[in-house]
């Protein structure tokens, strides 16, 4: 069953349409990408998904129930539906991590002892418990999207939503976050929605991928799918993996008899030696 | 006229010594500068400010919520501007220069309880002002500077001068504003013999020397800011009305 | 930004309860402004600057770098009360400006005088505060005086921005000067007003963002706090007593055997 789906969904700022019939659909125990340029709309896609933002037109369902647009709905959905901005400075407003990461539990009605507990827990998980006595001024931009993910996480929601999860972090810190976000997945089954420009990640972590450009899907489907058709990534702004690149001109240029799909190095990996040892 | 050419090099000399390394806290009242009565006194005269300004902001942000991170963060970006060094004619320095700017887009209302705040973070992260002078610096720089500039700026626009000119002044006169209540505060503390008057001159013109160039620089800087904020930020300088 | 306050995440009693080292700091200030005494404000700055450095985990020449951070208001204000404009017949000695006399009499100089040992010392009881208590501790202390929820909210939040706009400052200032912006006055002039605009757009555009990410959590227009536990400090709880009682025999012994002071 689907966790949120959406129909045909529509929504603009002032004049400028930044959603334009947006038919979506995340299935439980999953994870999405949602690919496109910058300004496709996916920030904005993210918001109306856990109700901060309220479509102009169209529905959007979770657990296949119809959104309300109270405000005690929208706090109940929030919390479920859980969101790690792009900028953990937007996100982080308090100056010690460990009233940071309470403040979503709290929030939801959690007696402070408990939340005391619970922030103990969660650091744990995640790694940060040398982090929680520091102020988040003297923290690296790496440690604060961590202690941002610790604060979304304790709300223990069904869905955890990644605005741009490998932004400004070093190659370490990127590979770091996805560990970590497998790991979660294992323990939790929680369904992870991520927006990401980091395209040679995709078919190593995700299984299914929509593409937006200028607020429409104009793919939608399983990671392999959007493989066999790389000419659709070209045309909204963004590139094919590495990997598959590198196949491609060793099948066009060099006549090699190779796995174009290949997207990631395990697979290429294979590819070539099948192709030697047919040789 | 020889004595008139030696006060230019007593002047000189003075601004080549104090005015390259001038910082921000020339314009605050240091710790402990103030006995008792005085500190006591200045903290009481900016409790109705205070009051009025708490009680009219509590309001907005229960209507609006959105309307305290509103403030919260201009509130950082006044502390910040206090903090940033000004272009001056003997190279930078830094000054607080917020008081016309914060005036002009918050209102004098909100910016009271804004700069008790960035008083005092200033006083404890920078060591700019002091906790027992908070009152007396927060009725210069944070009521009696920004309501002079607010007047002064709305007159002038009513007056149909260029924006410009508005800000220009509005911003010289809020600070030299805040210099005159200053020196008027050091000279109540520390009456010369007794003699207010006589005191009130001698702050005023050792406080001449540094404040009234760096008035007319963060005058021109204003209205460099201005400028652009009213160019591209207007839908910024809508939000910010609903402080007024 | 390196502020005096980073140095309280290094004290050896950052643990302890805030409102207790507020008190050690704010006891002897008050004490120093209402007993008016050179020999005072000798011993308070003397104390505490000890108390300060034992503690603080600072260098001394970090400390005394940070006493002079009011150097220029010191000087500024000091002077006039050094020179009185009306001419004295006890002068010592004097200036003459056109038609004007500038002179100091003993009882300018001893007023001076005692006016910088006092701003010192004060100043010396503020670092201590500075120095030991982080910013959410002296929070804390504030929530337990019972000050207004929307003004604490508010400064923790202030507090939390302020580092992170003047990240956004200096990314610009570093641009501006790598073209050269800052090469004269002219320049100077229109290059600060542009970063201080641009600040202020940036910080408008954050607003929307921030308050995005304060909703998606269930704000509801309350910043609820956690309360850290606080170490017990003996230490400086009995220094906390005995303190104004150094403080006042210092005074007494000066009223008694230095009169004169």
């Amino acid at each position: 069953m689907d966790i949120i789906s959406t129909k045909d969904l529509c929504y603009s700022y002032d004049e400028k349409m930044a959603l334009d019939h947006v038919n979506f659909n995340i299935p439980q125990d999953s994870v999405t990408a949602v690919l496109g340029g910058n300004g496709a709309g996916k920030s904005t896609l993210f918001l109306n998904l856990n109700g901060l933002l309220k479509p102009d037109s169209g529905k959007v369902y979770y657990n296949g129930e119809e959104m309300k647009y109270t405000s005690k709905n929208v706090r109940l959905l929030s919390s479920k539906i859980g969101i790690v901005f792009q900028d953990p400075n937007d996100q982080i407003f308090s100056d010690t991590v460990r009233n940071d990461i309470a403040f979503g539990a709290i929030n939801m009605g959690m007696e402070k002892a408990k939340a005391k507990q619970a922030v103990d827990e969660i650091a744990r998980r995640i790694g940060i418990c040398d982090l929680l006595d520091k102020p988040v001024h003297a923290l690296s931009f790496g440690q604060k999207k961590r202690v941002a993910i610790a604060g979304v996480l304790i709300m223990k929601p069904d869905v955890i939503i990644l605005d741009e999860p490998t932004a400004g972090l070093d190659p370490a810190g990127i590979k770091e976050i996805f560990d970590l976000i497998t790991e979660i997945k294992k323990e939790t089954h929680i369904s992870v929605i991520l927006s990401t420009h980091e395209i040679d990640i995709v078919p190593l972590f995700c299984e299914y991928c929509y593409i937006l450009d200028q607020g429409r899907v104009v793919f939608r489907g399983t990671v392999n799918e959007l493989l066999k058709d790389p000419a659709i990534l070209r045309k909204s702004s963004l590139r094919t993996p590495r990997v598959m690149h590198l196949m491609e001109i060793l099948k066009k240029e060099d006549h090699f008899d190779v796995d174009v799909t290949a997207s990631t190095i395990s697979k290429a990996r294979k590819s070539i030696k099948e192709l030697l040892s047919n040789e | 006229m020889k004595t008139k050419k030696r006060l230019w090099g007593m002047w000189l000399t003075f601004i080549l010594v104090f005015g390259i390394n001038l910082t921000a806290n020339a314009m605050h009242i240091m710790e402990g500068f103030l006995s008792p009565a005085w500190s006591i006194t200045w903290g009481v005269v900016c409790v109705p400010f205070l009051i009025a300004a708490f009680v009219s902001l509590k309001k907005k942000f229960e209507k609006e919520p959105k309307s305290f991170v509103l403030l919260a963060l201009c509130g950082a970006f006044a502390f910040v501007l206090s903090a940033l060094k000004i272009p001056s004619l003997m190279g930078s320095c830094s000054h607080p220069t917020g008081v016309a700017l914060g005036a002009i887009l918050f209102g004098p209302f909100a910016m009271s309880l804004v700069s008790l705040i960035v008083l005092l973070f200033q006083a404890i992260l920078l060591a700019h002002g002091g906790i027992t002078t908070l009152g007396a610096n927060n009725f210069s720089m944070g009521i009696a500077g920004p309501i002079v500039s607010f007047v002064v700026f709305k007159g002038l626009k009513k007056a149909k001068l260029s924006t410009g000119l508005s800000v220009f002044f509005a911003a010289l006169l809020g600070d030299l504003a805040t210099y005159v209540v200053t020196a008027v505060q050091l000279a109540l503390a520390h009456p010369e013999n007794g003699n207010i008057l006589a005191s009130l001159i001698k702050f005023l013109s050792i406080f001449a020397l540094t404040q009234i160039p760096l008035a007319v620089c963060e005058g021109l800087v204003t209205v460099v800011v201005f400028g652009i904020i009213e160019k591209y930020g207007k839908r910024e300088l809508k939000a910010l009305n609903i402080f007024q | 930004m390196k502020t005096m306050n980073d140095y309280a995440y290094q004290s050896a009693i950052k643990n302890a309860h805030p409102t207790l080292k507020i008190l050690f700091g704010a006891i002897p200030l008050v004490l120093i402004l209402l007993l008016n005494s050179l020999s005072v404000g000798v011993f308070v700055l003397t104390a505490m600057g000890a108390v300060t450095w034992i503690t603080g985990r600072i260098t001394i020449g970090k400390y005394l770098k940070l006493l002079m951070i009011p150097l220029t208001f010191l000087i500024l204000g000091i002077i006039p009360i050094l020179f009185q404009v009306s001419s004295s017949d006890d002068m010592l000695f004097g200036i003459r400006i056109g038609n004007f006399m500038l002179c100091s009499t003993r009882e300018n100089i001893k007023n001076a005088l005692l006016l910088l040992v006092k701003a010192m010392s004060a100043v010396s009881c503020t670092y201590f505060i500075a120095l030991s208590t982080t910013m959410n501790d002296l929070l804390y202390a504030m929530k337990q005086m019972k000050v207004p929820k929307m003004i604490l909210s508010l400064m923790e939040f202030i507090y939390r921005y302020i580092f992170v706009l003047f990240e956004e400052y200096s990314k610009i200032f570093v641009a501006q000067r790598a073209r050269l912006g800052y090469k004269n006055f002219r320049t100077s002039v229109v290059s600060c007003g542009q970063l201080i605009a641009a600040l202020f757009i940036k910080t408008y555009d954050k607003c929307g963002r921030v308050y995005h990410a304060l909703e998606s959590r269930g704000y509801s227009g309350e910043i609820p706090t956690l309360e850290k536990d606080y170490e017990k400090n003996a230490a400086l709880q009995v220094s906390l007593c005995l303190i104004p009682v150094f403080i006042i025999a210092v005074y007494l012994l000066e009223k008694r055997w230095a009169y004169w002071i």
